[in-house]
């Protein structure tokens, strides 16, 4: 093995490889503190997510790929204006409404579809190349939510929203208010969803 | 300070931090990784591939429908 390099391919026990990789945890975690703030929702999604890559963790075979990044998307524009459409149609429906959840729910399915793909056909004969100073991104994700965690234990009510210790959501959600705005963030939502995807597809290939 | 400042401060450096290694990184890619490297590598993963996909879809339903 080479610097800059780790050791893929196929790997002993379940559970074991899933403890070594930072998703399941980050998922019961975040399923804790869901049961913490009541939000059943919330409980469901997580947990059932953790459990989801659980059982797909057999089906998958614990490989990892080499594969190159995704290759420039053809109907880029075409897809980026059907995207605004889409995230327009979203905007237009009131923020707490029954109608936008199952949008959103749609979104979601939709996508969870395209990224169920039974995984690489070969075993890779290289490893990707580590990026350089990788960790920064980690460590300013763990920053972030460190913030939100000591917002959220600092609360004067744990179930209740306070103005001098607001969560992300608290400041963003007031701002998500104007029509326009809302249109602009779902949009970058589906760009962002199509732009994972398409990552995802490509180290399936 | 009140603690409302102090908390959207910390929200803004971090913010403000991410962009300026994003920068960084554009000006620099032999020595830094941008955003869209580190994801794409991490992707290798298909619990990542599952998680992120997640925290994507949760992190838009969260705030657009104020669940």
């Amino acid at each position: 093995m080479t610097v800059g390099e780790e050791v893929v391919g196929r790997r002993p026990g379940r559970l074991r490889t899933l403890l070594t990789e930072p998703t399941l945890p980050v998922l019961v975690l975040a399923t804790i503190a869901m049961v913490h703030r009541r939000y059943l929702p919330d409980i469901l999604l997580f947990g059932g997510t953790a459990a989801l890559v659980y059982a797909d963790a057999g089906r998958w075979g614990f490989r990892t790929t080499s594969a190159a990044p995704a290759a420039p998307p053809r109907h880029r524009w075409a897809t980026a204006v059907a995207l605004l459409a889409v995230a327009a149609a979203m905007a237009a429906l009131p923020p707490t409404s029954v109608a936008l959840d199952i949008a959103c729910a749609l979104v979601g399915v939709l996508a969870l579809r395209a990224a169920w793909r039974p995984g690489p056909a070969l075993e890779p004969t290289r490893a990707a190349p580590v990026p350089r100073r990788w960790w920064v991104w980690p460590t300013l994700a763990v920053t972030l939510a460190l913030v939100e965690l000591w917002s959220f234990v600092h609360r004067a009510q744990p179930l209740v929203d306070d103005p001098d210790h607001p969560e992300l959501s608290t400041l963003v959600e007031p701002l998500l208010e104007s029509e326009l705005v809302r249109t602009g963030f779902l949009w970058l939502w589906l760009l962002a969803g199509w732009w994972l995807l398409r990552r995802i597809q490509a180290w399936a290939r | 300070m009140t603690s409302y400042v102090v908390t959207v401060a910390a929200y803004l450096g971090v913010l403000g931090l991410a962009l300026a290694v994003e920068v960084v990184a554009f000006a620099t890619p032999r020595l830094w990784a941008s955003f869209g490297q580190v994801v794409t590598w991490a992707l290798r993963r298909r619990s990542t591939q599952l998680g992120l996909l997640l925290a994507w879809w949760w992190l838009g339903w969260h705030w657009v429908t104020q669940r």
